[in-house]
């Protein structure tokens, strides 16, 4: 997908709104992000892969409201669904 | 967090009259958001909304908590999906006999095809209801916003704007007020964005906003927002919309 990690923080924090705090940082941790006290994020492995575990925990969590989210990020971000989505 | 009860009618904080008598649907991830305003022997129903059993037994009780439903003279919608409309013809059944649809003119045409009985009053911008006590309903067309015949309805009384489909949010972490969820505006993002089509309509709607003073903004889905509203028109110009195109 070859992204910024500036999109996956958009994402993630779209995420917040979408399946609330605390769910939202749950599915990061599980991707492989790290919330870091600053308020930046730490990524482990590649932002690719990240990325696809994120939007699918997203989705898999937040049902058809996400994917249309997240869909609609794709189109903003020039970013591609993982497959399947 | 405001004292509130989901599973039963609301009033609204900061009003007397004005009842929110909607439901959360975690099947779909949002919430549902008919309003009704009593006003003496009166009452407005706004945006009805589903006509399924589980979604339309819940509006129904809620508002016979509230009011007898035959003091309903008047059902507005404000554009003609059927989260809003399909349930008219269901309350047509049990409002006053005289009830009168209200909707604006390009809205009006497909209203029937819900198999509506009662007369559909057809509006435009600025078209007012004055209800028997004085009090005005004004009607504010929001054309493509997102629907060619969208509307909002303005309660010159206490200020409140029914939105509609703007201010409107997608959230599993639903709140009845906005100011109760830190990351509303992400909400907002969600389902605003990949329904507008493009941002002059939008603007024009905001716009029409600004020229009314508001106290509080009752979409038709997400939260209300009666707190820091001038943050939430800033996050609503700011918008990227028409990604789909």
């Amino acid at each position: 997908m070859s992204v910024d990690k500036k999109v996956v923080e958009n994402i993630l924090v779209r995420s917040m709104g979408l399946l609330g705090k605390q769910k939202a940082e749950e599915v990061a941790k599980r991707a492989g992000i790290t919330l870091v006290p600053s308020g930046d994020i730490e990524i482990e492995g590649s932002l690719d892969k990240v990325l696809e575990e994120l939007i699918k925990n997203i989705v898999k969590e937040g049902g058809i409201i996400a994917k249309i989210a997240i869909k609609n990020m794709s189109r903003q971000y020039n970013f591609s669904m993982p497959q399947g989505l | 967090m405001s004292n509130y009860d989901p599973n039963h009618a609301v009033l609204v904080r900061g009003t007397e009259d004005i009842y929110w008598i909607g439901f959360g649907d975690p099947n779909a991830g949002f919430s549902n958001n008919p309003y009704l305003i009593v006003d003496g022997d009166e009452a407005v129903l706004i945006d009805p909304g589903s006509r399924a059993d589980e979604h339309y037994s819940i509006v129904k009780r809620k508002v016979e908590e509230v009011v007898d439903p035959k003091k309903i003279k008047y059902m507005i919608v404000h554009h003609q999906d059927p989260d809003l409309c399909a349930s008219l013809p269901l309350f047509e059944e049990i409002v006053s006999p005289d009830v009168k649809i209200i909707a604006q003119v390009r809205t009006s045409l497909f209203v029937p095809y819900y198999g509506t009985k009662k007369e559909v009053v057809a509006v435009d911008d600025g078209d007012t209801l004055e209800l028997s006590s004085g009090r005005k309903l004004v009607f504010v067309t929001t054309p493509y916003v997102h629907f060619a015949g969208s509307m909002v309805t303005y309660d010159t009384k206490t200020k409140t704007l029914f939105s509609s489909d703007i201010f409107a949010a997608f959230s599993l972490n639903w709140t009845l007020y906005a100011d109760e969820n830190e990351y509303y505006i992400e909400a907002f993002k969600a389902f605003t964005e990949p329904y507008i089509g493009c941002k002059k309509p939008l603007l024009s709607a905001l716009e029409k906003a600004s020229k009314v003073p508001i106290e509080r903004i009752c979409p038709q889905h997400g939260s209300i927002i009666d707190k820091d509203i001038e943050k939430y028109i800033e996050a609503a110009k700011n918008l990227d919309v028409g990604a789909w195109l």
